[in-house]
């Protein structure tokens, strides 16, 4: 039985939710409270797999409720289930909150989002996962001036102005922001000299994408990556996100999921980074037989390292507390029709944009060079539109190609 | 310059003559002479003297020729003279010679007085030009039109800037162009402005152009009358062209209001999207609901159709009903039709308020103050409902006011979230809630409304500055410091009303609105101009 607890000031919503959520009474076992406080005391009884919070209410709102939970019980599965859709909103939540959900939320998507939480949670934490990865001698750390400007961003005056502070004082990440936002990438109308004109121009939420990509890549010395090419690496992930951003937009997404398939695609193989510059001997043993005519690089992968690289990308941003989506999309993003539950979200979104990165001129979805997971597109109905994507990534890859 | 002494040039044919005039004017003034006119002229422009005494009677060119061609490369000339012929002295005077003097009567004095005057003269005139100069650099440049007329309305001088504001040519312009440059509904105005100056006093003036190509400019005109000697004797001013102003006030105005709105519409999709929440779970409860007693309603169908019923049925029916779980059905469907229903209510509420609040109508009407009041506080519920709670005290029998029920909505609104933020000042961090009461009373000829909050205050020191334009003691992002200015400007001018605050420093504020309840005829709402800029 998953433990939930939902807090809500409003009781309504509180009684509407353990109506519409009652047929889950068999494997979910909830508990229902109206504040903070009580919420707390809840924990104290006993420990929850998930919780799902309102944002705004009086006395603690659900930003500080989830950050104490954080602490208390960081295993716990924190999700937002706000009427407050603004960026404020959702900035307050980041760092804290797993997922952030807009209300009106069905039941079905709120049943779909706990169970796809806890299997994500489950997959990256299986023992197998948890072997693999405790072979490894240290795991990158979310770069600081993330971890500072998710800080700042939780405040609520905060401003361009201290956002811009913020990232200003890391001199190297300011010169790598600005050389990316000057890039063709973006295409701004004209040359951005200082960081809060490029927040300005691009969102707070795409600065914050850079700024932790950028990090994550700089995790490793010259001498650590020891001839692993970073800079490919990177590359690609900017060519996947600016794909899968295009994708996105052609299938109409919010913003958010925008937002959201943008880093993931930066990021989706950060997970190659890490087994490489800490299994060197077994990466160039991969990079040699996966190199092999017709070879299926996954297999092989889980034969050198017992793990893949994105369940090891998806444990990563997972101990960095990055939004579910994210974390979800880098976890499937080879393979898509492993999430059980999965229908066309952010993760086939990034997969697709990977595919397409990786060998654009593939034109036929059928090209075994391409791994495209066509059983996945087929069963959530959206195979046939790869013409439309194709279309989108060209556009997209052809202003990057200018850079 | 100011050191060297200035330059005669002395152009005589006789050479005891021109020794004579040289050694009159040795000392004082540095000395050329010429023997003849050609060399006078080359003379002239190689050494550009201050003064040229040239003789009248000289062979070759005739004097009084000579005389042309000096003045025309710019020389003052004085004329030297051995004839004491009048009709020499007008010919001179008439060709451009500045003065004469009698060869017989030459002196040093004489000599000296008369140069120094023509030196004296000739700096006068540089002075006269270089001001003119000045003038016109600064009149050429600048964008407003300074202007001058006579007392029958004449343009003495109008400044290169009309050209550019008015469309039309500033040479010639009579009283009547100007009239008929002018808006028509303009005119009766900018003609009763002219009749105020030329009665001796100050003006100032709106007023609309039409320009040739029909394009329409707002004009600001300032009229002074000039006295001399105590005299009126012409009137001048400046006249400013002043459309891109009113534009951007109209655009800030209409900034402000989108401003307002969207920080409204985040606070109302809250209030709509909390009510949808609940009314979507519980209608899909009901659905589910009805999906488990479906089996029940059946198997009661096919017993009522099988006309009897049997223990066995009565046994299939109790089994289907437990599985159905009626009891709990039974005591949750009510509640879940009520709270789908409530939540409906609480939606259609938000949405016609917001609807009222957002199309009053932009005229003067007669209001019922008590409604619009309690329409903005529902609209502004999501402002409040975390730190206080709204109490109404309302005067019953309260007369309609006749005012812009938009503004009046935009004020009261703009003073409870004033409230509210100043009770989450207080109570931020614990659970209590403060109150903001809102009373409306008859007051003589005014309706009177009370906000009253009990937050942090206003300390005394602050209280004369809170109506001030960009004054906000809120945290950046969180107010523009215009909402108290413009509540000020929509009371007091647009309404002829009062807006008064008295404030406790850890007690609370009570602002107090005064609106007549007919305000005067003149009363508009706001500038009519202004509203056809933007």
């Amino acid at each position: 039985m998953r433990r939930i607890l939902f807090i809500d000031d409003d009781t309504h919503i509180l009684d509407g939710l353990r109506r519409s959520l009652r047929s889950m009474r068999d494997s979910w076992q909830m508990e229902f409270v109206s504040s903070a406080r009580d919420a707390l005391a809840a924990f104290d009884a006993a420990p929850f797999d998930v919780v799902v919070s309102d944002m705004r209410m009086p006395e603690m709102d659900g930003a500080d409720l989830l950050a104490t939970i954080m602490q208390r019980s960081p295993a716990t599965i924190r999700l937002v289930l706000s009427g407050h859709a603004d960026t404020a909103a959702i900035m307050k939540s980041v760092g804290v909150a797993h997922q952030f959900l807009n209300k009106p939320c069905t039941p079905e998507t709120l049943q779909t989002t706990i169970e796809r939480a806890c299997d994500l949670k489950a997959l990256i934490e299986s023992e197998a996962v948890q072997g693999a990865v405790s072979g490894l001698k240290r795991l990158p750390a979310v770069p600081s001036v993330y971890r500072e400007l998710v800080e700042c961003l939780r405040k609520d005056d905060a401003t361009l102005d201290s956002v811009a502070k913020v990232i200003g004082r890391d001199i190297g990440m300011t010169t790598r922001i600005l050389q990316l936002v000057n890039s063709a990438f973006f295409g701004l109308p004209k040359t951005v000299t200082t960081v809060d004109r490029a927040v300005a121009y691009l969102g707070l939420e795409t600065v914050a994408s850079l700024v932790l990509s950028q990090g994550a890549f700089a995790s490793y010395s010259a001498a650590e990556l020891n001839g692993f090419d970073v800079e490919k690496l990177m590359r690609q992930g900017m060519q996947t996100a600016a794909v899968a951003r295009a994708i996105a937009r052609a299938e109409r997404r919010d913003k958010q999921t925008i937002e959201h398939v943008f880093l993931a695609g930066m990021l989706h193989d950060v997970g190659s980074l890490v087994l490489a510059v800490e299994l060197p001997q077994k990466y160039a043993d991969f990079v040699t037989r996966s190199a092999a005519p017709g070879a299926d690089p996954r297999t092989i992968e889980h034969e050198v390292f017992g793990v893949s690289h994105a369940i090891v990308g998806a444990y990563l941003l997972g101990l960095w507390a990055l939004p579910n989506t994210i974390v979800e999309a880098v976890a499937y993003h080879e393979q898509p029709s492993a999430c059980a539950k999965g229908d066309w979200s952010a993760f086939g979104i990034v997969h697709v944009a990977s595919r397409i990165a990786r060998h654009p001129n593939s034109a036929d979805p059928c090209d075994p060079r391409l791994w495209l997971d066509r059983d996945y597109l087929q069963r959530v109905g959206v195979l046939e539109r790869w013409p439309e994507w194709k279309a989108a990534a060209a556009t997209a890859l052809k202003t990057q190609a200018a850079a | 310059m100011v050191n060297s002494p200035p330059k005669v040039l002395v152009v005589d044919d006789n050479p005891v003559d021109r020794e004579l005039v040289t050694s009159l004017l040795a000392g004082k003034y540095a000395v050329g002479c010429a023997p003849d006119a050609e060399s006078g002229l080359e003379l002239l422009s190689l050494e550009r003297p201050d003064v040229v005494l040239l003789d009248h009677n000289m062979p070759g060119v005739a004097g009084l020729d000579a005389l042309v061609t000096f003045v025309k490369a710019g020389a003052v000339v004085i004329m030297l003279t051995g004839a004491n012929k009048d009709g020499v002295a007008a010919e001179a005077f008439k060709r451009g010679a500045r003065d004469y003097v009698l060869k017989s009567g030459l002196s040093r004095n004489v000599l000296d007085r008369i140069i120094s005057r023509e030196l004296e003269r000739r700096r006068l005139e540089l002075d006269l030009q270089a001001t003119q100069r000045r003038f016109d650099e600064v009149a050429s440049r600048i964008p407003e039109v300074l202007w001058m007329r006579a007392l029958d309305g004449e343009f003495l001088y109008l400044s290169p800037a009309f050209e550019q504001i008015w469309g039309i040519p500033r040479s010639r312009m009579t009283p009547a162009d100007w009239l008929n440059a002018l808006h028509p509904d303009d005119k009766a105005a900018e003609c009763k402005a002219v009749e105020k100056v030329r009665s001796g006093r100050e003006y100032d003036g709106e007023f609309r152009i039409v320009r040739p190509d029909g394009s329409v400019r707002f004009i600001k005109n300032r009229g002074y009358p000039i006295f001399e000697n105590g005299e009126l004797v012409r009137f001048g001013g400046v006249a400013r062209d002043v459309t891109d102003e009113m534009r951007m006030q109209a655009e800030l105005r209409l900034a402000q209001k989108l401003e307002a709105i969207g920080q409204l519409a985040a606070g109302i999709a809250h209030e709509i999207n909390t009510p949808a929440q609940y009314v979507g779970d519980n209608v899909a409860f009901l659905a589910g609901s009805f999906r488990d007693l479906l089996p029940v309603l059946r198997a009661f169908n096919d017993a009522l159709d099988k006309g009897a019923i049997g223990a066995a049925d009565i046994e299939r029916l109790r089994a289907l009903a437990k599985t159905a779980d009626i009891a709990y059905l039974l005591e949750e469907i009510p509640a879940a039709l009520a709270q789908a229903g409530a939540g409906m209510e609480q939606i259609t509420k938000i949405v016609r308020a917001m609807k009222e609040f957002s199309h009053p109508g932009d005229d003067m009407t007669p209001t019922d103050l008590n409604h619009i009041i309690a329409n903005t506080v529902t609209v502004a519920r999501n402002a409040w409902k975390y730190v206080a709670e709204v109490a109404f005290d309302f005067a019953p029998d309260l007369p309609t006011v006749v005012c812009l029920p938009s503004q009046i909505n935009q004020v009261i609104m703009n003073l409870v979230v004033n409230a509210a933020d100043a009770i989450g000042d207080v109570v931020a961090g614990t659970d209590r809630k403060g109150a903001i009461t809102i009373r409306t009373r008859h007051d003589g000829d005014f309706a009177l409304v009370e906000i009253e909050d009990t937050g942090c205050g206003i300390p005394q020191k602050m209280i004369d500055r809170i109506f001030d334009p960009f004054f906000t003691t809120k945290a950046p992002g969180k107010g523009t410091g215009q909402g108290l200015a413009i509540a000020r400007r929509i009371v007091v001018d647009n309404h002829h009303g009062r807006l008064q605050v008295t404030s406790d420093v850890g007690k609370g504020t009570r602002f107090s609105i005064r609106l007549p309840f007919e305000p005067p005829a003149a009363a508009t709402g706001s500038h009519p101009a202004a509203e056809q800029v933007a």
